[in-house]
Order: structure tokens, then C-alpha cells, then sequence
């Protein structure tokens, strides 16, 4: 079948599979836009950002189902730009599972499998069923099946060429959330199982920070940052990887005061030393996460608290979510609102309610500083 | 009840900034202040704090949601700081959700009314890139039948008979009807100026020698377009909107070997069969309309067929069919890959199959017979 051997990279690399400043145009949209990203085997890497970010472009671009302008697309150290999907070896499961709906289970999962004998095929088929747990319903057809169980067909008839890379487009984004959550870890196990290397697409954050070992942000076909799920949480490389991943609050249009100090409205705050910059007048906008905020007590330095006034006290079960607005130093109201997560009963406890004014306290190794030029160069970098 | 008062706004100043009064109706359908006014007496004051006073507000609407907006991305630009505290609590809501996703770039129609040498352009480099579609797509159906005359093409056999089935037999009716009203017109037509010379016999001549060599093939190929190519069309394209094609690429299957060459050959086979039989009662028709209207009995009207209407051009009309089948099979999978990847796509490819199908046989049909001429066939 591969009859051409593909170019061998001059450049030795531990990458299973690499991109190298991908740009993809769909007339005059810019899709992918010099993306470059490195994927070591038998990792589980998450290609996450909102609809039209390019996310599902870069997947079909690394699996030859669309051709880029430029850059190019490497496998176990082979240039595979030019090569058709089929010698790219993979499998793919689709978004809409597209399974074909005139054949049964069995042979849906066996169809891929032409070079074998009738009899290895079907074995193998019925192997791959019982993996995903879906042998009992080998002669059925994919309209008798839930969505759930069609999603699981896919994956099996995706892995039964045994595939070197496995590639997933929104795999549960049709599914209600109580099969995605169980399909998420069977479909985690049976990867971890095989060890395959796995690239997946969604717009989820959980379902990406659950079950990616690393994960790929992107925004208007740029590269936000490569990090690991903690990484990407707790140090995200600009303002678009903050605000994506979960909830962050934003203090913006802050301007730089001394070495160690920003100001923000009337207030002067200190912040996180910034990985990557280190001058503070760079520093435009600060950040931290509403569990980080905490409600001043007499014990807290006289820095880093702003004056607030409660508008609104959302109970969240686990949490208590209090909505403040900031005040400024003479009391009247300025435009940011700030969201802090607390315990119920601290609520209870601290007799919160609305209306009710207040000091917080930001600590400042929770306080993120960004900048603009931060944000525009995050996206060029390796992050491995 | 309270009287319904005009929307207007009055500002005050006041030592934390602006406080802006809005008083009355703000309905949309009232009328609604503009907005460049206050913005100009806003520059003008130098206030870095606009706050809200709503206790004189009525009724409002997305009125007043356009007047704010207006007026907070004025304020943002010049760094002004608002204060929406004591606005409605709906339209603190209103304003929170809008603000809650950033606008989609592009999202907005900019290109209404494009001059007339863009829209030029525009076509002209659709058609380009429609072109490089056609000829890839040319080549690629080539290259399968090459493949498949050398034994290596993967076709199965039973979607190749299932598309014969569903192709031939399935149009029989259909065929018989138009073929037989089109035999009946032309004679009729026909008879109706020959009847002036006193020569209706010819009518035989007229129907035999047009549904033979041009009307068979045409009809055949136009009511094939209709219920084969656009069907084509759809079936591809859905199984390109369920990513079935792509599918099938991953699996190493040449969409064109396994979809578009069972079309092609079912049409390939099917339709010189369909226009011989169309041309038989289309032959049938004038003959009913002669011995019925104009005193050609059956028997004078299938000696004249017999004597006049050569072989020759019974085999120009099938052979025409022939390339018809081509087309409209081409036509119909060539749009049903071509199909973007919503449901609305796929509707489109199907009408699109029948019009390229049309004008490619039209076009093909001047070509044959210019070509018949040149040569004396």
C-alpha cells in the first residue's frame, strides 16, 4: 500500500508526532496560523478552544484530510506532509461517529481491515467489540444502538487496524453528560490500555483537563499555550488561556507604579513575579481565581485588600460564589466586579448578605500579571 | 394609570462624576434619544464616572439596551468608568450577558451591496477553484477506470447491481409516460403543417427520425438528471456531512472506486437501454396520435419507420445516452463531494447536480450533432 517511502527527518526528535509552523487558509480565513506543536508517544494530548479557533482543522490537517498552504506535519520522524490519510497510519473517530448505517456492528469494525483473512478479521472485530465492552451487539446495526454505544463502535473500528496514532474530533460533544463522563474514562483506560498516542479535539474544558496529559489551547488559529492541565491552570500564559480555563477574575487597564506594584483604580497591588517578562510596566491587567480571594481579616497586611460592596450571593452547593463590586477608596462604586468562591458556612458564618460592604484580601502569589505583548507572543512557542 | 412620558435623559454633576436621570418611556417604538449629544456634552465635561438614576423610568425595551451599549463602548474607549449599579436589575442582566462574550470578528454583513467588480472577481475565482475541483475530479475518475479495467479497482458487485436496479427498472414508468407524450406532440405538430401539403404519412418520418437520433437520449438523460444525479448528489453528500467519506479515505477506500464508480457504470449501462426503450414509445406515441387524428393507420406508419429511419440513427441517439449517463453521473457525485458539511449543504448539491447535469447535456448534444454533421453520419 505505501508505495513511496516517506522523506526521513535530518533532525533526530523524541516527538511521536510533530507539527512544524502550520498555516492553513480557507480562501481568506486563516484557519491555522503558524502552529507548531510536538507530541511525545504514547501521550494523551487535548486540542481545546471555542468553536472556529481552527481546532478541528489542525486535527484534520495532521490526519491528511485537508492539505495545508504550509509547514508540515511529521510522524515517528517521517515528513508525512504529502502522504494520503491511509499510509499515515491512524485511526480517527469522528464527531458524528460516521458509522456506515447499511452494515452491521461487526462489519462496520472490520471494514478497515482488508489485508487480513476473513476469519483474523472477524476475530479481531469481535477483540475490539469486547474491548469496548460491545460484543453482544455484534450483529446489530449502528440505528439500534445509543449514541454512546455508536461512539464506542467507532472507537473500536478506529483501533482495530491497530493504529500507531489515534485521533479524536469531539468524540462525546453529541452525548448527554452522564455517558460523557463514563465514556471519558473508558475511553482514557482502553488509551492508557494500548498506549497508543492520542490527540483529541473539544471545546470542553473538563473533559480536556481530565483526561489529556498536556493540553493544546488555541484561539483564531494561534497557538495560546501547550501545558500541562495544572500548568495551564494555575500559570496560563496570557489573558485568553486565563479567562478560557476555568473562572478567572480580570483587573484590567491596571498601570505600572514602582518595581513591585501596580495600580489599580485607587489601589496599589503586588503580584506573582510574571514568568517570561520582568518589568512591570508591561503589566496591564492582573488576575486571580475566586477561591484564591479571601475576605480580609486584621491578621492581613495592609496591602492587597480592596474595599468591596456584596451584590450577590449564589449558593453552588460545595461553594458559595459572592459577586462584589469593587469600591474605590472613597466609597462610591467603580465599574469591576470581582467573584469569590467561599464555603457555605463561611458565608453563614461571616453573616454575608447583599448590600453589605467589606475588604478583600488578593494574595499576592495567586495574583497573575499580564501583559499584551505576553499574550501575542505565547502562541509561537514550544511548551514541552 | 401612569401617563406614558417621551424618553429623554437629563445629567447632573455631581462629586462623584455624571449622574444620568432617565426619565419616561424607552421603548424603541417610542423613540429613543440619540446618542451623540451626550457623548459630545460627556468629552466636553471631562467626567471619568457616569452613574445611573432610573427611578423616573417607565417601560423599556432594547431601546434603551442600544442607547447603553452606545454609551458604555463610548465610555470604554475614553476610559470613563460606568457605574450600573442603580440601572434596572433586567437591564444590569441584559448588559452582562452582551458583554459576556466578546463579538465574533466577522460575524457582521459587510460585504452587502459589493461593487460590481468585486462581485466579478468573486465569481471568477470561484469558478477557477471549481474548475481545479472538476479537472481533479476528471482525473481521479480516469485513474479508477483504468483501475477497474485492470482488475485492481475495488468495486463490489452487489452495490454496482443495487444501482442498476434503482437506476433502470425503477424509471421504467416514468419514462414510458414522457416518452409516449412526447411522441404524441411531435406528431401532432408536426401533422398539423404536413396536413397542409397533404402529406401526414411523413409524420412517421418526423417522430421516428427525432426521437431517434435527439428526443429518446434528451429525455432519457433530463428525467435520469432529475431522480439519479440529484439523488447522487444527496446520498454522497449526507455521507460527506456524516464524515462517512472521510471515513472511508482513513480505511485506505477510494471514495471514487467505492461510490462514484457503481454510479457511473449503473448510468453507463442503464441509460442506452432506457433510451431504446424510450425511443420505442416515443414511436408508439406519434403512432397513436396519427391513426387516431390523421388517418395514418399502424401498419403505413411502421412501413415508413421501416423504410426511412436507418439504423444509423438509432445508434447516434444511444450512443448519445450513453455519454449522458456519463455526465449525469459525473455531475451528481462531483457535487455530492464537492458538498460542504451542514444540512443545508446537501440540498444545495442536489440542485446544483441537476443544473451542471443540464447544461453539460445540452452542451455535449451540440457538440454530438455538430460533430454528426461535419462527419455525414
Amino acid at each position: 500500500m505505501n508505495k513511496k517511502a516517506p522523506k526521513k527527518s535530518l533532525t533526530s526528535t523524541d516527538y511521536f508526532i510533530e507539527v512544524r509552523h502550520l498555516t492553513k487558509k480557507f480562501g481568506a480565513f486563516t484557519a491555522l496560523d503558524n502552529v507548531n506543536i510536538g507530541v511525545k508517544p504514547g501521550e494523551f494530548v487535548s486540542i481545546l478552544g471555542p468553536s472556529g479557533c481552527g481546532k478541528t482543522t489542525l486535527l484534520r490537517v495532521i490526519a491528511g484530510l485537508e492539505q495545508q498552504n504550509s509547514g508540515s506535519v511529521w510522524i515517528q520522524g517521517n515528513d508525512v506532509s504529502r502522504e494520503p490519510v491511509a499510509n499515515r497510519q491512524l485511526g480517527i473517530v469522528f464527531q458524528s461517529y460516521a458509522l456506515f448505517p447499511n452494515i452491521n456492528i461487526i462489519n462496520n469494525v472490520q471494514y478497515g481491515l482488508r489485508q487480513m483473512t476473513a476469519p483474523a478479521r472477524r476475530e479481531r472485530a469481535q477483540e475490539m467489540l469486547e474491548l469496548v465492552g460491545l460484543s453482544d451487539q455484534a450483529d446489530k446495526y449502528p440505528a439500534q444502538l445509543s449514541g454512546g454505544q455508536q461512539q464506542r463502535v467507532a472507537l473500536a473500528r478506529a483501533l482495530a487496524p491497530n493504529p500507531s496514532l489515534l485521533l479524536l474530533d469531539e468524540p462525546l460533544s453529541a452525548l448527554d453528560a452522564r455517558v460523557r463522563a463514563r465514556l471519558r474514562g473508558e475511553i482514557r483506560s482502553i488509551q492508557e490500555k494500548l498506549g497508543v498516542t492520542t490527540i483529541m479535539v473539544t471545546h470542553d474544558q473538563e473533559e480536556a483537563l481530565t483526561m489529556a496529559d498536556r493540553i493544546v489551547v488555541m484561539d483564531q488559529g494561534q497557538l495560546m499555550q501547550f501545558a500541562d492541565p495544572q500548568q495551564l491552570y494555575g500559570a496560563p500564559a496570557n489573558t485568553f488561556v486565563a479567562g478560557f480555563i476555568g473562572t478567572m477574575n480580570f483587573l484590567p487597564d491596571c498601570r505600572h507604579q514602582d518595581t513591585t506594584t501596580v495600580r489599580f483604580l485607587d489601589y496599589s497591588l503586588e503580584s506573582r513575579p510574571p514568568e517570561g517578562f520582568s518589568a512591570p510596566e508591561q503589566i496591564t491587567t492582573l488576575a486571580i481565581r475566586p477561591e484564591h480571594v479571601r475576605i480580609a481579616d486584621d491578621q492581613d497586611r495592609s496591602s492587597n485588600i480592596l474595599r468591596a460592596r456584596i451584590e450577590q450571593i449564589e449558593f453552588r452547593g460545595s461553594v458559595s460564589r459572592v459577586m462584589v463590586r469593587v469600591l474605590h477608596l472613597a466609597g462610591h462604586p467603580s465599574a469591576h466586579q470581582i467573584e469569590i468562591d467561599l464555603q457555605p458556612k463561611a458565608v453563614d458564618q461571616l453573616q454575608l448578605d447583599a448590600r453589605h460592604d467589606l475588604d478583600i484580601y488578593l494574595p499576592p502569589k495567586h495574583v497573575l500579571a499580564f501583559s499584551d505583548s505576553l499574550s501575542l507572543g505565547a502562541g509561537q512557542s514550544h511548551a514541552a | 394609570m401612569v401617563e406614558s412620558v417621551p424618553a429623554k435623559y437629563r445629567f447632573e454633576s455631581t462629586e462623584k462624576g455624571m449622574l444620568l436621570h432617565l426619565v419616561g418611556d424607552w421603548s424603541y417604538s417610542a423613540g429613543i434619544p440619540a446618542v451623540p449629544p451626550l457623548l459630545h456634552h460627556i468629552n466636553n465635561t471631562k467626567t471619568t464616572t457616569i452613574a445611573f438614576n432610573a427611578e423616573q423610568l417607565q417601560a423599556w425595551d432594547s431601546g434603551l439596551m442600544t442607547f447603553l451599549i452606545e454609551l458604555i463602548d463610548h465610555c470604554k474607549q475614553n476610559n470613563i468608568l460606568i457605574d450600573k449599579t442603580h440601572l434596572p436589575q433586567g437591564a444590569r442582566r441584559l448588559l452582562k450577558l452582551a458583554y459576556a462574550v466578546p463579538e465574533r470578528k466577522g460575524a457582521r454583513r459587510t460585504i452587502l451591496g459589493q461593487p460590481v467588480l468585486a462581485k466579478i472577481g468573486t465569481v471568477t475565482i470561484e469558478m477557477h477553484r471549481s474548475w481545479n475541483d472538476m479537472l481533479t475530479f476528471i482525473g481521479d475518475m480516469g485513474k479508477a477506470t483504468l483501475n477497474l479495467a485492470r482488475g485492481r479497482a475495488r468495486l463490489r458487485l452487489s452495490d454496482l447491481f443495487y444501482q442498476i436496479e434503482a437506476a433502470g427498472p425503477s424509471a421504467l414508468m416514468i419514462i414510458t409516460l414522457i416518452s409516449t407524450l412526447v411522441g404524441m406532440i411531435l406528431a401532432f405538430v408536426g401533422a398539423v403543417q404536413l396536413r397542409l401539403f397533404g402529406a401526414e404519412i411523413f409524420i412517421a418520418n418526423l417522430v421516428g427520425l427525432g426521437m431517434a437520433r435527439e428526443m429518446g437520449a434528451i429525455m432519457t438523460a433530463i428525467i435520469m438528471a432529475g431522480r439519479s444525479g440529484s439523488a447522487y448528489a444527496a446520498q454522497i453528500g449526507t455521507m460527506q456531512v456524516n464524515e462517512e467519506i472521510d471515513a472511508l479515505r482513513t480505511m485506505g477506500i477510494s471514495p471514487i472506486e467505492f461510490l462514484v464508480l457503481p454510479r457511473l457504470l449503473a448510468l453507463c449501462i442503464t441509460m442506452p437501454l432506457l433510451c431504446i426503450y424510450s425511443i420505442f414509445m416515443g414511436i408508439f406515441g406519434g403512432a397513436v396520435v396519427s391513426a387516431g387524428l390523421f388517418d395514418v393507420s399502424f401498419y403505413q406508419y411502421y412501413l415508413q419507420i421501416q423504410d426511412f429511419v436507418e439504423l444509423k440513427h438509432f445508434i447516434i441517439g444511444i450512443l448519445k445516452a450513453a455519454v449522458f449517463g456519463v455526465l449525469v453521473a459525473g455531475s451528481g457525485c462531483f457535487r455530492g463531494l464537492q458538498c460542504g458539511r451542514s444540512a443545508s449543504a446537501v440540498g444545495f448539491a442536489a440542485t446544483s447536480a441537476v443544473v451542471t447535469s443540464l447544461v453539460l447535456i445540452i452542451v455535449a448534444d451540440a457538440i454530438i450533432t455538430v460533430a454528426c454533421q461535419v462527419l455525414g453520419v
